[in-house]
């Protein structure tokens, strides 16, 4: 509900000290999707990955997220080298993602809240197979209080939010398998403004605590504001890396449409 | 719709059934007579007819488990009308038999579309009633030959340049459903339904409406084979054609008819009636038991599903422009 | 300048909390599927204890209890694959080849240990074929099961044909034909403790949790780290496994195999699932509920058994009662206005 926020839109981005490299993706290529990706990721970051619709990177981060198998490259967590078969493998490692289409990948729409947000850590959840559903309530009381989900109850089914709050309750049940690296497609797509900017100051709070916040965005404001650094894709290659001081609307649109030759080492002549 | 792809299926398809007649041509030369040909078409022409209809219904993303129910109710109808009123005209039997079909088909079809039933639900459903309804009928007792009029025999055995009413009927039919997929708003319809509903919704198509459609013309072809099979086989009782309706499914499928809707050629669902029925007639002329035939149509359908689905695949997003060279 | 009035993890509380359940009126609880059912169910013992004298005979009783205990052990695993989102219409044809290859095993010499071993062992086996063609290839499992229906009763004709094989070893026929205690059936306590097993496994693990998950939407499931094909394959080896163990108990009960055996069987099993809640399109149903449907249809042909009603004539009464349950919830719901989810 948009009830009393100011429209105004001023991102909530405060400055946070950086850590250590904790993701390093080098030369990520899929045979159809996108080819030689490549970025670092640091704790306490915000990376922002911008480009039109279409130019790969949802698909990037569903290859970080072990949906899609890469044919090339290499994904390293905080030095190791993952290999990822399957989503579990990456939420195992601490990578977890929000995804873009909330209905059909994020939430399971018919199940009350408290299920959705123990779904991926049901094991954690039960011992010997039977789910302690005590826990599980606890669960989604401390992540949903803490994200401030509107709801008549933890057992309302979550297709009867709105579309904020069920964003909050996926965003909410990643952050309960207490992951390293989050990766946030289009977090704030179709979410109404007050939400939104709760999503953003969520972000920023994540970052402080030293998460490594990945944010998949279309809309240039947003990417501008909340990101440290923002990557920009174009028809499945990475064509610029920004830092926040460099990053102007024309600088970020330019790559991002593909006029721009990247300041990568380039591949092949002009 | 014509796909480079599915016109390749159609031809290979087209290919191993011409092999397998020459093979067991090799075997039992007799097979590869005319006469014998004629023969091997005829008795598949049923078939043929069933599948045409089954086809529409999965193109709407349906499917009719009850045609066969439908057929022997519809059968015994008619051959109990013959025993009644011998001096009824074959035609006329066909024309009732299909209608008779038609409102079997459509009750299938109401239950899809105004209660909302799913289609496998609701045929397998019909699929007991329509046979139950025969038992109450007759309490079990069969209609013969000798009970049925020289009129409902002879009609589907008239020849006409040597071959009989049963394969002029497939043809016919089989150009009909052609013409009607391929040229009409109907035909175009159940392509739309069936391929993505949620589309079709946005161009004004009903969906559940035309599964009604496409259930009714089913089971006025099923209702046709009714009479046709009644009346090929001179007999007419409870289980008439049990289990046939697996058949029609398995020739659907082996025609290349996706389960998933909206995809499927009348030419494919006519090799893959004519597939079934060599296989079903070259049995007996190599020698092999009809024991066989069961599990032999069921690895054809497993294995012409999988290749489907194979075939169907769509790939993932292409991205990457194929000019760029990695 | 101040940015946005919310903050998390501040001090700031909620003005109200958030229960954990909502308080469910009576009359919400009292339409569920499951009660609806026993109130079915109760309706149709009082009538037919009222159309014949023989039906509260306990012997009686006890005896009908053969005739549907096989198919509703199938019917356990069924709800949780249709639950899923799959289905399985080769079940009687699995029970047709395993008993087939248990009577080429008595035929062969084998005890009955190693029937009760090779029964089960051999619906696994066809369950995992099923199972591992729709998964790995993605295809629909109606059509692959139309397809080894043909293929698993085949078998049993090319090796049977028209013949049947009535060798079995003493001590078989205690499975299908014994008694546990006293009148109760041994296949009846079978079904019993494989009621509560499928019961617990799907309302209270987590491996029941992920089947509703991934019935209920599959990508959302394997975005949320679940290996929906895995618990797919699981589940169709399970009906597979209990197809086999049905068909150990047929045939022990009947003392011989025949290729037919077992005919239209998946018709009734697809019944007791569907007409105890379970939704064919998958992701919601309880075990309870088939549970009474079990006893509804089992009590329904008893009763018409008694009344001397013929068989194909059941068979269409099942058809309608299909058709209705069916009907009757998605009739209901037009007719009330909108709240009708129950957790």
């Amino acid at each position: 509900m948009m009830v009393g926020r100011t429209i105004e839109q001023v991102y909530p981005k405060r400055p946070v000290q950086l850590g250590e490299v904790v993701l390093e993706v080098e030369g990520l290529s899929h045979p159809t999707e996108f080819e030689d990706i490549s970025f670092s990721l640091r704790k306490g970051e915000i990376l922002g990955f911008y480009g039109l619709v279409g130019a790969g990177r949802s698909e990037v981060m569903q290859a970080l997220f072990g949906i899609t198998k890469p044919s090339h490259g290499r994904i390293l967590l905080e030095g190791q080298e993952l290999t990822l078969i399957s989503p579990q493998d990456a939420i195992r490692a601490g990578v977890v993602l929000v995804p873009e289409e909330r209905g059909r990948q994020g939430a399971v729409l018919p199940l009350p809240i408290v299920q959705n947000i123990s779904l991926p850590q049901l094991d954690r959840l039960s011992r010997k197979g039977f789910i302690d559903m005590a826990a599980e309530f606890a669960l989604a009381r401390q992540y949903g209080e803490r994200l401030q989900v509107k709801a008549s109850s933890w057992s309302q089914p979550v297709d009867e939010l709105s579309g904020g709050n069920q964003q909050k309750v996926v965003i909410g049940k990643w952050l309960a398998t207490r992951p390293k690296v989050i990766i946030l497609d289009e977090p704030t797509k179709g979410v109404d403004v007050g939400a939104k900017a709760a999503v953003h100051d969520f972000m920023v709070e994540l970052a402080e605590q030293g998460l490594a916040v990945i944010m998949v965005s279309s809309e240039l404001p947003e990417v501008l504001g909340m990101a440290d650094r923002i990557v920009i894709m174009h028809e499945g290659h990475v064509r610029r890396v920004l830092t926040r001081d460099e990053a102007t609307p024309e600088a970020v649109v330019t790559a991002a449409t593909g006029a721009e030759p990247s300041n990568l080492v380039r591949h092949r002549a002009a | 719709m014509m796909t480079a792809n599915l016109r390749r299926r159609e031809a290979a398809l087209a290919g191993i059934i011409v092999l397998m007649i020459f093979l067991i041509g090799l075997r039992a030369p007799i097979f590869l007579t005319p006469g014998s040909l004629r023969e091997v078409l005829s008795d598949t022409s049923i078939l043929i007819i069933l599948v045409l209809g089954q086809m529409l219904v999965i193109l709407t993303r349906g499917i009719d488990l009850s045609v066969a129910s439908n057929l022997a109710l519809t059968g015994m109808l008619v051959a109990l009308l013959s025993t009644a009123a011998p001096w009824v005209p074959g035609v006329i039997f066909l024309v009732l038999a299909a209608a008779i079909g038609l409102a079997l088909g459509a009750i299938n079809g109401l239950l899809v579309w105004r209660v909302g039933i799913p289609p496998i639900v609701a045929t397998l459903g019909t699929l007991s009633i329509y046979r139950g309804i025969i038992f109450l009928l007759t309490n079990g007792e069969w209609v013969n030959s000798n009970e049925m009029s020289p009129s409902f025999l002879g009609f589907p055995r008239l020849t006409l340049f040597g071959i009989d009413m049963f394969s002029w009927l497939a043809v016919l039919i089989a150009l009909g459903v052609w013409f009607l997929l391929a040229h009409t708003r109907l035909g175009r319809n159940f392509y739309a339904a069936g391929g993505n509903p949620r589309a079709a919704v946005y161009t004004g198509i009903d969906p559940s409406r035309e599964q009604f459609r496409a259930f009714c013309l089913s089971g006025m072809l099923a209702g046709l084979c009714g009479y046709l099979w009644v009346s090929r086989y001179a007999v007419a009782y409870v289980d008439t054609a049990a289990g046939f309706e697996l058949q029609v499914i398995a020739a659907c499928v082996i025609g290349g008819v996706s389960i998933a809707g909206g995809i499927g050629t009348v030419l494919g669902a006519v090799l893959g009636a004519l597939f079934l029925g060599v296989v079903k007639n070259a049995l007996p002329a190599v020698g092999i038991s009809p024991f066989w035939q069961m599990g032999i149509s069921g690895v054809v359908i497993v294995v012409a599903v999988i290749l489907n689905a194979r075939g169907e695949r769509r790939e993932g997003r292409r991205i990457l422009r194929p000019a760029t060279a990695g | 300048m101040q940015a946005n009035q919310v903050s998390f993890g501040s001090a700031v509380p909620l003005r109200a909390t958030i229960p954990d359940r909502l308080p469910r009126a009576a009359a919400e609880l009292a339409l569920r599927w499951e009660v609806l059912l026993l109130i079915f169910l109760v309706l149709v013992f009082l009538t037919n204890i009222q159309l014949s004298p023989y039906f509260l005979d306990l012997y009686n009783l006890s005896d009908a209890t053969f005739s549907f205990t096989e198919k509703a052990i199938i019917a356990l695993p069924m709800a949780l694959l249709i639950i899923a989102g799959d289905i399985d219409l080769s079940v009687a044809s699995i029970i047709a080849l395993a008993s087939t290859a248990m009577g080429a095993a008595a035929v062969a010499g084998a005890p009955a240990p190693v029937l009760l071993l090779i029964g089960p062992l051999v619906g696994m086996a066809c369950g995992l074929l099923n199972g591992w063609v729709v998964t790995r290839f993605a295809v629909p499992a109606i059509i692959v099961t139309i397809g080894t229906m043909s293929l698993y009763r085949g078998i049993s004709y090319i090796a049977l044909g028209d013949q049947a094989y009535r060798q079995y070893p003493p001590g078989f026929d205690y499975f299908g034909q014994g008694y546990a205690f006293w009148i109760v059936p041994f296949e009846f306590c079978v079904f019993l403790v494989l009621a509560v097993v499928f019961g617990v496994v799907l309302h209270k693990t987590d491996f029941g949790r992920r089947i509703y998950a991934v019935g209920n939407n599959p990508t959302a499931a394997l975005f949320s780290g679940i290996d929906v094909e895995r618990h797919r394959l699981i589940l169709f080896a399970l009906v597979g496994l209990m197809s086999g163990l049905a068909a150990v108990l047929l045939t022990s009960r009947l003392g011989s195999t025949r290729p037919n055996i077992a005919t239209a069987w998946e018709l009734e099993v697809v019944t007791m699932v569907v007409l105890g809640g379970v939704n064919i399109n998958g992701g919601s149903g309880t075990i309870p509920g088939v549970f009474i449907a079990v006893f509804v249809l089992g009590f329904l042909t008893f009763g018409l058994g008694l009344l001397n009603v013929p068989g194909i004539v059941m068979t269409v009464l099942i058809g309608f009662l299909l058709i209705l349950a069916i009907a009757a919830p998605i009739l209901i719901r037009r007719l009330m206005p909108a709240r009708h989810r129950s957790g």
